[in-house]
């Protein structure tokens, strides 16, 4: 058999040995180490610490812990649970309204904080049981909560945007503009669902008596609770956003500013105790480092892998797909919907994009349109029963009662949803790159 | 079990103890250079746009810090169990503590160490060629003694293979109690108390 054909079998291999569950970075290089040493000697790894050096000195990678601190520390400031419980308050007396009120707290907790997992457990403890007292369907409930969390992964500044534009070969602030139009279309039209709901199923989706809610909390007033919890986390994302869009920062730069704010902010809230700020440090600490090790596991493959022209073979099979780039990009999407089923993100991201990507650039196909693709598609996949990501993590923290299959059908309208735009943003790229391209001017004339 | 037995039994839980006390506290150590992380480019973008005073070394001191966060915290995440699995099989209902014990066995003696003897060989000329050029970086008013920096990469994989071996005596240990209970319970004390 041939060299290129091992390679293939090599990928097998790494996946039904990650299926083992020892962590996925070490059995990604144990499994090359094992293949590379047979195929190409082990003098070939060699390359292994210059591509480890070349992460090391990689400036906008740099921007990853720095967001993952402003995320954790925002998270320790306690702003998640005022800001559910203010939006509560304020659209809680519509029929619906607190459903809505979650898909909004959960948008703008993605923009923040950009971890999948860390945003559906937040908001399962704490908005999931508000849901279910104040009898709203289980179903609707738990598919909104998995969903709204899931919105980290493609509305910046996301991690996984990041990582990807670093893999694809394009600059973040393209990437995170490209994906704010279909972030946006995906907020609008979960919130227009449940309202959907409400109105033709109004037992689903009850109002509630907000009059009592207010009288438990005291006479503050409504206005001021929803501007001292609304205005700081919006005025941060907005400012890290803007001073990206605008090139007046790179996304590194505006990360650590952004980082900085939310120490701040926790300060101001009285938040900011030891505990609290070690927390948001190891914790960092150990996300980074849990990433970055991936990457490196991820390389040793990505090296092995090319090195026995395993990437020529793919590019050769992808180039004899009937339908040209269509058939590409149908298949690529496939695959990497199945593979969102068992691996993580950052496994896809690391493994299996770059060995695609360079296949799409030479389709001429827009890198940023690619990227975002892939971003919608991934979190469609986590969503996917019986495997989806975000499922196991609400089941993990849902009460008892929640049984999984509720949460399996609930989730279905949402996914529905998200497959919706994922076909309206192949059939109409412009929605994604017609931000990115009005960036790039507008960077042109300043 | 003779004494003697169980005599080696307790030096190498001693030992596993030791290394992740180390592991705890080096990890700790570390995790404050995040915050050092966060200071230094908010100090350095300050400069950059309210002074137009921009700084080589400070860009590469904080490129620096990034490489140190992930290299040198990598065991200290092993320890946590933070590095992402594949749970599907690995948390699944009929996965009893003990048949995890024998994926972590497994996975340690046949993945985590072999990898990392790999990366601390194939490491060692890259980071003894910078010593014996004596590298400096390459852009004028950047940081010298470049082969401290790259001697993070084999002491990564050192500390982690270090990690690896207290997994392997833990294994062990749970593989070996599983069966009397009194002996697990008291694992699991001593495992409580860590965390």
């Amino acid at each position: 058999m041939e060299m290129e054909v091992w390679a293939l079998i090599m990928f097998g291999v790494v996946i039904a040995a990650l299926m083992i569950g020892f962590p996925v970075a070490f059995t990604l290089g144990a499994v090359s180490m094992v293949f590379g040493g047979i195929f190409l000697g082990f003098g070939f790894f060699e390359l292994l610490p210059m591509r480890i050096w070349g992460v090391m000195t990689n400036f906008t990678l740099l921007a990853v812990p720095l967001f993952i601190f402003m995320g954790i520390m925002l998270e320790k400031s306690g702003i998640a649970e005022e800001l559910l419980e203010t939006m509560g308050l304020l659209f809680g007396r519509v029929r619906g309204g607190l459903a809505v009120s979650i898909v909004i707290v959960g948008a703008l907790l993605a923009a923040t904080t950009g971890v999948v997992g860390a945003t559906v457990v937040a908001m399962g403890v704490i908005a999931l049981p508000a849901l279910l007292k104040h009898g709203y369907r289980t179903e609707l409930a738990t598919g909104t909560i998995a969903a709204s969390g899931t919105l980290g992964q493609i509305i910046p500044p996301s991690i996984v945007l990041i990582l990807l534009a670093d893999v694809v070969g394009v600059p973040v602030g393209q990437l995170f503009a490209g994906a704010v139009i279909p972030g946006f279309l995906l907020i609008t039209l979960f919130i227009v669902f449940i309202m959907i709901v409400a109105w033709r199923k109004p037992e689903y989706a009850p109002a509630i008596n907000v009059k009592k809610l207010q009288a438990e909390r005291g006479d503050s007033s409504l206005w001021v609770a929803v501007i001292t919890s609304l205005v700081p986390p919006l005025l941060l994302v907005v400012a890290v956003l803007g001073s990206i869009f605008f090139g007046i920062a790179s996304p590194t730069e505006s990360a650590a500013v952004g980082a900085l704010g939310a120490i701040l902010l926790a300060i101001v809230r009285r938040r900011l105790t030891m505990p609290n700020l070690q927390g948001s440090m190891r914790q960092t600490t150990r996300m980074t480092s849990m990433v970055f090790l991936i990457l490196i596991g991820a390389t040793a493959f990505g090296l092995v892998f090319r090195g026995m022209g395993g990437d020529m073979l793919v590019e050769d099979l992808m180039m004899e797909l009937p339908g040209g780039v269509w058939g590409f990009l149908m298949v690529s999407m496939l695959v990497i919907f199945i593979l969102g089923f068992f691996l993580d993100f950052i496994e896809i991201c690391f493994v299996v994009v770059p060995i695609i990507a360079p296949i799409a650039i030479m389709m001429d196909i827009d890198p940023v349109w690619f990227a975002i693709l892939i971003a919608m598609n991934l979190q469609t996949s986590f969503l996917t029963p019986p495997f989806g990501f975000s499922l196991f993590y609400l089941k993990a923290v849902a009460p008892p009662s929640v049984r999984i299959t509720q949460i399996y059908r609930g989730v279905v309208p949402f996914i529905i949803i998200q497959l919706s735009v994922l076909g309206l943003l192949i059939a109409f790229p412009d929605v994604v790159t017609w931000l990115p391209q009005l960036m790039d001017e507008m960077q042109g004339f300043g | 079990m003779t004494t003697e037995n169980k005599n080696g039994l307790a030096r190498l839980a001693q030992l596993a103890k030791g290394i992740e006390c180390f592991g705890e506290w080096s990890g700790r150590c570390v995790s404050w250079l995040t915050l050092a992380l966060v200071l230094l480019v908010s100090y350095d973008v300050t400069m950059r746009y309210l002074f137009q005073d921009g700084s080589v070394a400070l860009q590469e001191l904080e490129w620096h810090i990034f490489a140190l966060i992930f290299l040198l915290g990598a065991a200290y995440t092993l320890k946590h169990d933070e590095h992402v699995r594949v749970d599907l099989l690995y948390h699944a209902r009929w996965m009893s503590d003990r048949r995890r014990a024998w994926v972590d066995l497994f996975g340690t003696l046949f993945f985590l160490l072999p990898f990392c003897i790999l990366i601390i060989v194939s490491a060692w000329p890259f980071v003894e060629n910078s010593y014996t050029l004596g590298e400096h970086s390459p852009d004028p008013g950047g940081l010298p003694y470049r082969y401290l920096i790259k001697m993070m990469i084999p002491l990564c994989f050192v500390l982690l293979a270090l990690q690896g071996i207290a997994i392997i005596i833990r294994s062990v240990q749970k593989i070996t109690a599983g069966n009397s209970t009194a002996s697990s319970a008291v694992n699991k004390v001593s495992q409580e108390q860590d965390a």
